[in-house]
């Protein structure tokens, strides 16, 4: 008995084999002589090759029924869509640089990504809260100074914003000054500083 | 002692003698000779389809994986080893084909396949014309037996059948030990059997 007839596994396997043909000549004389002795095998041998050739019967009548297409047919068939798809992929990478040559000049890259920032800079600028100045804590005034000014004096300026009736000359002087600084240009942002004597009143 | 043979008539043609062997045609192809790969997709196209048509139930889905399989198999052609043999191209196209049928299962979902090929039903396996409604019965009949088979099974029976393979070339085809390719095959002619009867 041969390494191949031991490895298999049942009865079924060797009798399946035996059927098939694909066993060595001295392998087929040993199931030959397990069938003449054992009438169990005999009879499993037999139901076998009725079940094989049910399957093989049901499987031949179902290709006469349903045969598909001309094999001869389908062969053109399966041949004009291999040559196409060679054809595709030879044609496929001159495509792809051509594309990226003519469809896209270097400085379109450059000319995106400006044309973007600038986009985002212009959305961001829109939705910005003008700018608040922040001043020492007692010297905040209740609304920001620069849209006081030029409206309001010195006199109305520290009248609106302290708590005082009647501001005192050399303050109102100094807020005077001040504005006209902001006015020529001198500073950029209002910013108020009182002396602390000021406070010192209340 | 019946064994299971095919019917070449009814397929691709008969082989000549003359004819030029598989391997030598896959040789030829890699030269550049496209006659030689028309001549490999001649001689294998009618096995193929109806191993497909079987497996997946419809004639649309094997005709899609069967153009796939060309597709890939000629595509590929280096990396198939033409020295291992007479039928290595065959068991190799075959096994691309089980590949692509299986993706193509995997894909579509059993449920998803399960509504469409009930559609194909409808659509595709209603009688032709010229075909009696008693044919057209025997035909759903037999179609409904195969799908009862498990895929497994299913792969086995039909490689056998359509690929006339050897169960050692099955196995190796289907990475699976020997015993296992042979215990599909008798359970798949077995319940195929029992189904035919049941029904007849």
């Amino acid at each position: 008995m041969s390494d191949l007839l031991q490895k298999l596994q049942s009865n079924e396997a060797i009798l399946l084999m035996y059927l098939s043909g694909e066993l060595g000549e001295e392998d087929r004389a040993d199931v030959e002589r397990m069938l003449s002795s054992d009438s169990a095998l005999r009879t499993q041998l037999e139901g076998l090759e009725q079940a094989q050739a049910s399957s093989q019967e049901a499987l031949r009548r179902l290709d006469r029924l349903a045969p598909g297409p001309d094999a001869l047919v389908l062969s053109r068939r399966m041949m004009r869509a291999v040559r196409r798809h060679h054809l595709e992929r030879q044609e496929r990478p001159i495509e792809q640089e051509e594309t990226e040559r003519v469809g896209r000049p270097w400085w379109t890259y450059g000319l995106g990504t400006s044309a973007a920032a600038a986009l985002l800079l212009l959305v961001w600028w829109t939705y910005q809260e003008p700018a608040v100045t922040e001043y020492p804590g007692w010297a905040r005034p209740t609304q920001p100074p620069v849209q006081q000014f030029p409206r309001a004096s010195g006199r109305e300026w520290l009248e609106d914003f302290l708590p005082v009736s009647e501001p005192m000359p050399e303050n109102i002087g100094s807020v005077e000054a001040h504005f006209t600084a902001l006015a020529s240009g001198e500073i950029e942002q209002p910013f108020f500083y009182f002396d602390e004597d000021l406070f010192e009143e209340f | 002692m019946t064994e299971m043979t095919l019917d070449a008539s009814s397929r691709s043609g008969p082989i000549r003698p003359a004819e030029p062997n598989d391997p030598a045609l896959v040789e030829r192809v890699r030269d550049g000779d496209l006659e030689a790969g028309e001549e490999l997709v001649r001689r294998y196209t009618g096995p193929l389809m109806r191993y497909l048509q079987r497996l997946v139930g419809s004639e649309h889905v094997a005709e899609e994986l069967l153009q796939q399989t060309w597709v890939s198999a000629l595509d590929n052609l280096d990396r198939f080893n033409a020295a291992a043999g007479g039928s290595a191209f065959k068991g190799w196209v075959f096994r691309i084909a089980t590949n692509k049928a299986n993706d193509h299962w995997r894909s579509s979902g059993r449920e998803r396949q399960a509504k469409q090929g009930l559609r194909l039903v409808m659509a595709e396996h209603g009688p032709p014309a010229g075909q009696s409604l008693e044919m057209a019965e025997e035909q759903e009949r037999l179609r409904w037996a195969i799908e009862q088979l498990p895929q497994s099974q299913r792969e086995v029976l039909l490689l056998r059948y359509y690929g006339e393979m050897k169960f050692v070339e099955i196995a190796e085809l289907l990475g699976c030990p020997l015993n296992t390719a042979l215990g599909r095959m008798h359970k798949a002619m077995i319940k195929l059997k029992q189904l035919m009867e049941e029904h007849e």
